[in-house]
């Protein structure tokens, strides 16, 4: 299990979690729960965060909350 | 149908193409319109032979079927934003980034993805498009529920490698191939109009039934009258579309006229249909005494994705008065 924090909230994340297959598509495609938070490519790197919230505040400011 | 007979069609144009799709959609029929008519007309005109040959007779058979990989977290509206990265290694092209709203995504075999090749260029440049198997390792989907009950989905892509093949068209010239994909979406989301034809005859057949007390008010004639007018004026744009692609045109302001009365219709249409019911018509559909089973709360709550869907209303009418009516861009 690899825990993170939200970089906007600070609320543990755990990425193992927000990967995990949960299912698959009809074609095949793993799906995962989106109950456990979601992530964003920015810069070359996987931000993850606990909801789309979050998330949201981040793709529109991300500098706000990069270190 | 409208297709080549080389490419599994029947040669019929798109007339015919349209009366079928709409009779399929009358019926509640699935007619999977944006593979066909979207994604794999664009295909026809960009891609290579071998595409060609590979890919639109499996479209055609129904064996390919296409989410629209385009929109992303911040790129929507202001699409050629996009993020998600493609970088060549060796005989293949390795993906990085994440989609939102590619709808679809969990029942289609495949994805038509815009994604940035050349991060140096303008942002309208430097974007190719790809179709990718959405079984590549690498790619996974997260489902998002919608106000109107209907799932679409996120997808991400991480370190998915695809084959050099996949790359459609010239690269970097992307914003084309999707610009001619999107006018063609635009043409199928506007011909979704049989379904509000249907509408219309199952509300009147149940006034004419259940509520007999309205068939002489006025205002209920009327509010059905212009329900009807709008729906076939959104049908007779949706004729005009299907003319220009018969001749080999692409409908950019027809589509774009389409798309705005054909969804802008289907919520006031539904609206009205509430508002003639009163209290009756606001009953949630798992209300034992909602009328048509709950079909106009189901139907207003669906509407308002019509109106993002390929590209925002308010988009569109500016495409009307940039590309159609030549106005300077603002």
């Amino acid at each position: 299990m690899a825990i993170v924090k939200d970089p906007v909230c600070g609320t543990e994340v755990d990425t193992d979690a927000v990967n995990a297959t949960v299912g698959n598509t009809t074609s095949g495609a793993p799906e995962t729960d989106p109950s456990k938070g979601t992530k964003r490519f920015h810069e070359g790197q996987w931000f993850y965060f606990h909801n789309l919230d979050c998330r949201m505040k981040f793709v529109s400011e991300p500098g706000r909350y990069l270190p | 149908m409208a297709w080549p007979e080389q490419y599994g069609g029947k040669g019929k144009g798109g007339f015919f193409t349209f009366i079928l799709s709409d009779e399929l959609q009358y019926h509640g029929l699935p007619y999977d319109s944006m593979s066909i008519t979207s994604v794999g007309s664009t295909i026809m005109t960009f891609g290579s032979d071998e595409q060609k040959s590979e890919w639109l007779p499996k479209i055609q058979a129904g064996e390919m079927t296409f989410a629209l990989g385009y929109t992303e977290p911040n790129a929507g509206t202001d699409l050629a934003s996009l993020q998600t990265r493609a970088v060549r290694d060796g005989d293949e092209w390795v993906i990085n980034g994440q989609k939102i709203y590619t709808s679809s995504a969990h029942v289609s075999t495949h994805v038509w993805l815009a994604a940035r090749t050349d991060p140096d260029a303008p942002k309208h440049r430097g974007i190719s498009t790809f179709v990718v198997d959405i079984k590549t390792p690498g790619i996974t989907v997260r489902p998002l529920w919608t106000m109107g009950g209907s799932r679409t989905n996120e997808t991400f892509w991480e370190d998915v490698r695809i084959p050099a093949d996949a790359l459609v068209g010239e690269l970097d010239r992307g914003w084309y191939q999707a610009s001619n994909a999107l006018d063609l979406e635009r043409v199928v989301l506007g011909a979704s109009t049989s379904r509000l034809r249907r509408g219309i005859e199952e509300f009147v057949d149940y006034v004419k039934a259940e509520r007999p007390d309205l068939v002489d008010d006025p205002f209920v004639r009327t509010s059905v009258a212009e329900t009807k007018v709008d729906v076939e004026m959104a049908r007779a744009l949706s004729l005009t579309c299907a003319a220009l692609v018969d001749t080999g045109m692409t409908p950019t302001m027809e589509g774009a006229m389409s798309k705005v009365w054909s969804s802008e219709t289907a919520e006031h249409m539904y609206s009205r249909f509430m508002e003639i019911l009163g209290p009756a018509g606001l009953l949630d559909r798992d209300e034992q005494e909602a009328p048509l089973e709950g079909a106009l709360e189901r139907g207003w709550l669906a509407s308002p994705i019509s109106r993002f869907g390929g590209g925002t209303n308010d988009v569109q009418r500016r495409i009307i008065a940039t590309r159609g009516l030549g106005l300077p861009r603002g």
